[in-house]
């Protein structure tokens, strides 16, 4: 809803002058309205970005394959002096996770809400000017002063939340198709330090561990009222997370042992794909950049 | 013995500052066996287990693989933990990597198979498992059974000859159960020794041929199944209650003398022969368990 809101503010602002008031009522107040009817907001936002990732149809291409095309374009975008850009990536990567990936639109549009309303406070600030007199085409007076939209802030702020949005739409592709452990195997392919690979992967697995383990508990000391009032709920929090310090030690020493009884010695070692990058996985990829690369040079 | 396994002599296991876990344990596990730990809570089953998997090392007592004393050496146990594989009892103490597959590859990695070898054992033993197809999966969003089920292909992708499973069928539900015995059963017949620690008597005395009764760090008895069931004094001690199958064989050789000389049936299956053989239908054909 917030978002919803604040984008139909930061639309108005950044068009400003440049479409018609109709046209300006139109963008803005649709492109906030799906934002506020899709912005369902659930709990754990990254066991789901987890879930999303490991049903999507595109998690099977190669991740080092899909890890160095979004690196690329994001340099690409970032790198780029015109708006458009960004705004194909956005709405490329929109199309490629929901309709390749199968993700449903608006998850990945709820999804995009959080980030998005940063960016969007962000782009605000870029956008107004504070002076004594009024300048540009937009003016509010405070106290005194007026807090003004210039045209060239219009630009300046327009690119700049095109290159972020641009850069966060491949980073969302990448993270929305590729589960944690192949990430990690990418990694691990390009040279990571290994004690860091070996704790990325105990700390994915154990997540779900520690957190499967803070349930239960929550809920046995819920069924016992422990959250009855505001004094009692501190002290169950309390003891709760004492009680996980405790317990996840002692597990921590049942895991080692289970490691060691599978002939751990030293370094975590997988089995890992090979990650075939298919070849026609590798021409889409090839041509994605090099449109994105043209487009940025064609709005030089 | 040509077909000896494992062997403990007299080994002592004592936890910092606690009482003793083992006191003076000695036990052989032959080829091919099928075995079933019993005992209460804190009887020192789960510590018996570590040892036996070279995980604790026991203050005193020794253990022999395949005849052969295993002293403290990196060698020796490695050799032992490969040889003498260890499911624990809760699949998530054991699983660690992102996927079923890079899950199960742990172990052969860590023998330092060649990358063929390991990939030919995931698919040997997921296939076992019934697993097929689940390589790619996240272990966290698997069912209990599921999990436990990709545990033991975990060890089963290490090829011991014997697997010590540490309370298998506790929290699972009884079609788990149920597809866990034929599971073992099957392995079994490939030849790997199996031991298990279990409470739930009716499932050990269907499965096993000989049981092992811990009681306070100590074998109280180590025997033919049907021999442990029928001696009260270390049911008692152990805190064991017999399977529902000896108690009714019980009630009915109370009722039927010449009872007493057909062999008691260990599997619901085999008790329509037993019951046969009773009521003298069959000629008093003897019940035999498989």
């Amino acid at each position: 809803m917030v978002t919803g809101i604040l984008t139909m503010i930061v639309v108005w602002c950044l068009f400003y002058g440049r479409l018609p008031v109709a046209a300006l009522l139109l963008l803005g107040g649709g492109l906030g309205a799906v934002l506020s009817l899709s912005g369902r907001h659930g709990s754990g936002q990254f066991l789901t970005i987890d879930v999303l990732a490991q049903t999507s149809r595109l998690n099977r291409v190669s991740p080092l394959l899909k890890f160095w095309t979004a690196l690329i374009l994001m340099a690409v975008c970032v790198s780029a002096s015109s708006p458009f850009v960004g705004l194909f990536l956005t709405v490329f990567m929109l199309i490629l996770t929901v309709c390749g990936g199968g993700l449903a639109l608006h998850d990945y549009i709820h999804l995009l809400a959080l980030p998005l309303s940063f960016l969007l406070l962000g782009g605000l600030a870029l956008l107004f000017e504070m002076t004594v007199q009024r300048t540009g085409i937009l003016g509010i007076p405070v106290f005194g002063f007026w807090l003004c939209v210039s045209q060239a802030a219009q630009t300046r702020a327009m690119l700049v939340m095109a290159r972020a949005l641009g850069s966060l739409s491949c980073l969302y592709m990448l993270s929305l198709t590729t589960p944690m452990s192949d990430l990690i195997g990418v990694l691990r392919r390009i040279h990571c330090p290994e004690l860091l690979i070996d704790l990325m992967y105990l700390i994915y697995r154990y997540i779900f561990i520690l957190l499967s383990m803070y349930h239960a508990m929550r809920d046995a000391a819920a069924s016992r009222l422990g959250f009855a009032d505001y004094r009692t709920s501190l002290r169950t929090t309390g003891n709760l997370y004492f009680s996980l310090l405790f317990r996840s030690y002692r597990q921590a020493n049942r895991n080692f042992d289970a490691m060691e009884s599978r002939c751990f010695d030293s370094g975590i070692r997988f089995l890992e794909d090979a990650g075939r990058i298919r070849g026609s996985h590798a021409m889409a990829a090839g041509a994605l950049i090099l449109l994105t690369l043209g487009l940025s040079i064609f709005f030089w | 013995m040509k077909n000896e396994l494992l062997r403990l002599e007299h080994v002592c296991f004592r936890y910092e500052d606690k009482f003793p876990a083992l006191k003076d344990v000695s036990i052989t596990f032959q080829r091919g066996e099928r075995i079933v730990v019993l005992g209460n809570n804190g009887a020192g089953k789960s510590t018996f287990f570590l040892c036996c998997n070279g995980i604790l090392h026991p203050q005193s007592g020794e253990i022999f693989l395949k005849g052969q004393k295993m002293s403290g050496t990196k060698e020796d146990v490695r050799r032992l933990r490969q040889t003498v594989g260890l499911v624990f009892q809760e699949p998530d103490t054991q699983i660690i990597a992102g996927t079923v597959g890079s899950e199960v590859s742990f172990g052969p990695m860590n023998l330092g198979l060649d990358r063929q070898e390991v990939e030919l054992r995931i698919t040997r033993s997921l296939a076992r498992m019934n697993l097929e197809g689940y390589e790619n999966r996240a272990p966290h969003y698997l069912s209990g059974g599921e999990k436990k089920r990709v545990s033991i292909a975990d060890i089963l992708a290490m090829e011991p000859d014997m697997i010590l499973l540490d309370e298998p069928t506790a929290s699972l539900d009884p079609e788990n159960v149920a597809l866990l015995e034929r599971t073992l059963e099957e392995l079994n017949e490939t030849g790997i020794t199996l031991v298990v620690s279990t409470h739930d008597v009716d499932f050990a005395y269907g499965f096993a041929r000989r049981a092992v009764v811990l009681s306070q760090g100590e074998i109280i008895r180590d025997e033919e199944i049907e021999e442990v069931f029928r001696d009260e004094e270390v049911l008692k001690k152990a805190g064991l209650k017999k399977p529902l199958l000896c108690q009714v064989a019980e009630v009915l050789e109370g009722c039927v003398p010449e009872a007493r000389d057909v062999r008691r049936p260990r599997r619901v299956e085999d008790f329509a022969d037993y019951a046969k053989g009773l009521l003298g239908r069959d000629g008093g054909a003897k019940g035999d368990s498989r």
